[in-house]
């Protein structure tokens, strides 16, 4: 006991020394940790959308009758409402799980700047794409249209140069793929490539349909094209005898990017889509260019809402869609007020993943629900103070990529202002596909804020041994399910073209029908939908 | 034998004399090429310099009588301080005016500190030697050595430090050589006492000159003080970007970043060419906005027209305007423009100003610097200048400094046709300024008068005959079609870097 005693007030002594001497230097750099900035874990919607794998919820309190109700108000919702009100349907209501509407476009904002939760940015859409060029137009991302009739973009919203860089040999190289630092075997292999992928651009499948376009649904069913979407990427380069790491690399980065999953998952398909189906036209900007905002989508998000905020509602869960006669009962848990509401409808749009519909469809179905994967990721947002500690051989671009890193690197979100600013906010991105799905979430959803910081500042050190000084905070975004990955045998899949179908009042508007998580997917697949309600409702 | 060895240890004793001489006399040298290249007025400078080391040897030749034992570990002990002192003496001094407000009391503390350790040297080594030789023999030979050091030192200094190794450079070495005759000594006389301690300290001491030896060049890039070799009167760095004026021989010069603004010896030809041709072109102008140009010299140009009644001037960098309107010397060249009545000066991003501005001028002056990165890229892109457009008064025009036709030829075109992409029509034309050479601009408008409403009498360039000669391009630098500079391509920046990365 005694022996205890004194030991303690050895170490008590010994602290009160220690911190006699840390009081006396304050100001020594060497005694303060380099990487002491604040990490947060943003709140996602998880939780609330956990409730459901409970399913206790009250019974519903009172009874509300729409002409249509839509579930869901990421882009497909958001769409589907715009479509219903513009053609002349303002009774319905769009609910949303979360606090705001938005779904992968949802933003934030500090005081350096806003900033996506996730999508980041838009292709120049195909020119032949009425509905969605009459948006953008109605919204001024296009500003008129010129003697041949092509758009005219915003120019402040048409990526400025630098554009993309690739850390390659342990240099910043620009471009991606560079336009310097690969050796020779590797530049063949891409131009061979590439060629392939112009020719695809091309080509007309023997339906005269273009082979591969957005709206995907457009895309040629020729027969010799659909074989693609029965192997892999990884498959087809095996086949195709591609030999070099490098082309293994970037098209495993550009299938994380765009499909969240990697060219071992992904159909050969979607990985030549993705290459061949921009070809859109304008009148200031190339096909290869892309629209983008300090807040990513989430601008066109805003846009979108803002046509249809007095229908939406938040932070409503919907737990259970029943058929009762020629109606739909939708029941709908209000978080905030912590009751049960019955929606009575003639048509359902639910614009909510699969996953989700799964557990709140009562309904006999033949869509095999599992062939829907949606592998998880991170989306940070890390403010730094000094910009220009970011430069190195090519100065900070839009788009920076780390080489044989497993992230997807990072965006400058300001790169799209025109004003000198010292501090910036960058979008990191990490997608999570090595193991199954289900695992790689139970692994992200445990970790804590300490964890991310040194997983992120690791990765990054790569390229920027230094940059922990330069780091002010960091938002963690953890996105549990974060896109539908398009793999082999997506497009060919019975139970989508079920989904796209729709049930006599039900139809389904996510992306997900689709099989790629991009803007203009989701975007035509609200219309679709919402398309789709408005005969029913008539016919009803 | 031990005569023979005797003799040698005579020999580089004598030796040591003349290594210490040389180095005394290049610490010297040195503080005073700084302290003149820092303080300007290198007459005063190298003359306190000089005074002042003298008398500090004199005091440290007082000081050798209270060493009174172990004189020969003392003499190592200090040949070891010297070569440290003397060998960062230039890097000190260098940091020192940056970063510290009292330079000149770090620059004479050096100095006293310097003097007093070498003078300290030649006494302490005539009493080692003293029982080596009979006194005149000593006398002799010592000084012999001493002054020959001297004459050596001062011919290598100018003729070759200065030139090949610069300043940094030479003082690292010359203070390793200094730390090498203490460790020749340490190890040639075993018998001494503190040998080890001696011996760590001056392996030490040699270990970290020989690696500021090799580092000098980074050392010195982290700052271009030194390299601009000229007078510096002022240096500051803002958040944008590194001020420096220097002013030699009654010529003014403004650095930013490295690069040159303007010479106060022919500042008048870019500024009255900036602004004249179109300003003189516009039927009584009233209201005239300046981007960039923040040295005032443009605002000066713009105040000789009496119906101009107010001036915007919209400069990032604080520092700049501060600078040229607070200091007597520099608001001299501009003529007091900045404390002008009729000025209004706005320190903010021109890009951001531009696009929230609602105001509308009947002359806007484009002065940026060259397009050298994205960020200035932004300023001559299409986008730009339809924000420019939108604060054009009816009939009103703007010019643009556009780098030089002659040095970058496809660059200055580019800014042309860029701003005629933008629907405005233009008049590119250039200018013989000695210290830039053939400099362009490009005016655009709408409509523009054929000939000018009113000329200020007081120019000492620009005149009505000048405007046909400038606006006509010989064949070196005659028109060039060219890529439209945009902010989702910045091809200036790629024909900028191409044809100036040829120069340089």
């Amino acid at each position: 006991m005694s022996g205890e005693g004194f030991n303690k007030d050895i170490s008590r002594r010994t602290f009160v020394k220690l911190a006699g001497v840390a009081l006396a230097f304050p100001s020594c750099s060497f005694l303060k940790e380099k990487d002491s900035f604040p990490v947060t874990i943003a709140g996602s919607a998880s939780k609330t959308g956990h409730l459901l794998r409970e399913n206790k919820f009250p019974e519903p309190a009172e009874t509300v009758r729409v002409t249509t109700l839509i579930v869901g108000g990421g882009i497909s919702g958001l769409s589907a409402a715009r479509w219903l009100k513009k053609n002349g349907l303002s009774d319905f209501k769009l609910l949303e799980l979360d606090t705001e509407a938005g779904g992968n476009s949802k933003g934030g904002e500090n005081a350096v700047s806003r900033y996506p939760f996730a999508a980041h940015y838009l292709p120049i859409p195909n020119e032949k794409f009425q509905e969605l060029i009459d948006f953008l137009h109605e919204h001024a991302v296009i500003t008129g249209f010129d003697q041949n009739g092509l758009p005219v973009y915003n120019d402040y919203y048409i990526c400025f140069e630098p554009e993309e860089r690739l850390f390659y040999r342990g240099l910043w190289q620009e471009g991606l793929p560079p336009k310097t630092g690969l050796i020779d075997e590797e530049t063949a292999e891409l131009a061979r490539f590439m060629k392939e992928m112009d020719r695809y651009k091309e080509h007309i499948g023997s339906d005269k349909r273009k082979s591969f376009t957005i709206p995907l649904e457009l895309s040629s069913t020729d027969p010799e094209l659909m074989k693609l979407d029965g192997m892999t990427m990884a498959e087809y380069l095996e086949r195709e005898n591609y030999k070099t790491p490098f082309i293994r690399w970037y098209l495993d980065y550009c299938c994380k990017d765009d499909f969240g999953t990697s060219i071992k998952n992904t159909s050969a398909w979607a990985a030549c889509h993705y290459f061949a189906c921009r070809t859109g036209k304008a009148s200031n900007a190339d096909a290869s260019d892309v629209l983008t905002w300090p807040e990513g989508n989430n601008f066109l998000a805003k846009k979108l809402l803002s046509e249809v905020q007095s229908n939406v509602e938040v932070q409503m869960l919907t737990y259970k869609i029943e058929q009762v006669g020629d109606e739909w009962h939708s029941y709908v848990y209000d978080v905030q007020n912590q009751k049960s509401i019955k929606y009575v409808s003639k048509s359902v749009i639910l614009a909510t993943p699969q996953f989700v519909n799964k557990k709140i469809l009562s309904l006999q179905t033949a869509v095999n629900w599992d062939e829907f994967s949606y592998y998880p990721w991170i989306v940070a947002n890390i403010t730094i103070h000094d910009k220009k500690s970011l430069n190195g051989g090519v100065e900070l671009c839009w788009d920076n990529v780390l080489y044989n890193s497993t992230s997807l690197g990072y965006v400058n979100a300001c790169h799209q202002s025109v004003n000198v600013q010292e501090k910036t906010v960058l979008t990191y991105y990490y997608n999570f596909s090595e193991r199954s799905a289900r695992e790689e979430r139970q692994e992200i959803y445990s970790k804590d804020e300490n964890y991310w910081k040194n997983f992120i500042l690791e990765d990054l050190r790569t390229a920027h041994p230094h940059i922990a000084e330069h780091i002010e905070s960091v938002e963690v975004n953890v996105l549990g399910h974060g896109m539908i990955s398009p793999v082999a045998g997506f497009r060919t899949s019975p139970s989508r073209a079920k989904l796209a179908e729709g049930h006599s009042g039900l139809y389904f508007a996510h992306s997900d029908v689709s099989g790629i998580s991009i803007f203009e997917q989701a975007f035509y697949r609200g219309i679709c939908a919402a398309k789709q309600a408005l005969q029913s409702n008539q016919r009803a | 034998m031990s005569g023979t060895r005797e003799k040698k240890n005579q020999l580089l004793l004598l030796i040591s004399v003349f290594v210490i001489a040389t180095c005394g006399l290049i610490y010297e040298l040195i503080a005073g090429t700084l302290a003149s290249y820092l303080l300007g007025d290198s007459v005063t400078q190298f003359s306190v310099i000089i005074g002042i080391y003298l008398f500090s040897m004199g005091i440290g030749s007082y000081l050798s009588k209270f060493f009174r034992t172990n004189l020969l570990v003392w003499f190592i002990q200090i040949e070891i301080l010297v070569g440290v002192v003397g060998g960062i003496s230039s890097t000190l001094l260098f940091f020192s005016f940056e970063h510290a407000s009292g330079f000149h009391i770090i620059l004479y503390s050096l100095i006293v500190l310097t003097g007093t350790l070498v003078g300290l040297e030649i006494p302490l080594l005539m009493r080692i030697l003293k029982d080596e030789f009979d006194f005149s023999e000593l006398v002799s030979k010592v000084f012999t050595f001493d002054y020959i050091g001297a004459l050596f030192a001062s011919i290598l200094f100018p003729l070759f430090m200065v030139p090949y190794l610069g300043l940094l450079k030479t003082s690292f070495l010359f203070g390793l050589l200094n730390v090498m005759v203490a460790i020749i000594l340490c190890f040639t006389f075993e018998s001494i006492k503190y040998l080890s301690f001696l011996r760590i300290q001056a392996i030490v001491a040699a270990f970290l000159l020989l690696i500021g030896f090799v580092f000098a060049e980074q050392i010195q890039s982290y700052s271009e003080t030194i390299t601009l070799g000229e007078n510096i009167i002022f240096s500051k760095s803002s958040p944008y970007q590194r001020i420096i004026v220097t002013s030699e021989k009654g010529v003014t010069k403004l650095y930013l970043n490295n690069n040159l603004q303007f010479s106060s010896a022919d500042e008048y030809r870019y500024h009255e060419a900036l602004v004249h041709p179109g300003l003189s072109r516009i039927k009584e102008p009233s209201r005239v906005l300046i981007l960039g140009g923040g040295d005032g010299f443009a605002v000066r140009e713009v105040l000789k027209y009496p119906t101009v009644s107010s001036i915007t001037l919209v400069d990032l960098d604080s520092a700049v305007t501060s600078i040229f309107r607070q200091s007597d010397f520099l608001s001299a060249l501009n003529s007091g423009a900045l404390n002008s009545p009729r000025l209004k000066v706005i320190n903010t991003d021109a890009f951001r100003w531009l696009k929230e501005n609602s105001e509308t001028y009947d002359f806007i002056v484009i002065d940026f610097p060259d397009p050298s990165n994205f960020s200035v890229g932004k300023l001559y892109t299409t986008s730009f200048y339809k924000e420019v457009r939108k604060a054009l008064a009816p009939g009103a025009s703007f010019v643009v400094q556009s780098t030089s036709p002659y040095m970058a030829r496809k660059s200055f075109w580019c800014v042309n046709n860029t701003i005629a992409a933008t629907g405005f029509k233009t008049m590119p034309y250039h200018v013989y300024v000695p210290s830039f050479g053939e400099w362009g601009y490009v005016m655009a408008f709408d409509t523009l008068a054929a000939k000018s409403y009113y000329i200020p009498q007081q120019l000492k360039f620009y005149d009505e005959a000048r405007y046909a000669e400038m606006t006509t391009f010989p064949k070196d630098m005659a028109y060039e079609p060219t890529e439209i500079n945009k902010l989702n391509n910045q091809i200036l920046i790629h024909y900028f870097e191409d044809e100036w990365g040829r120069v340089q």
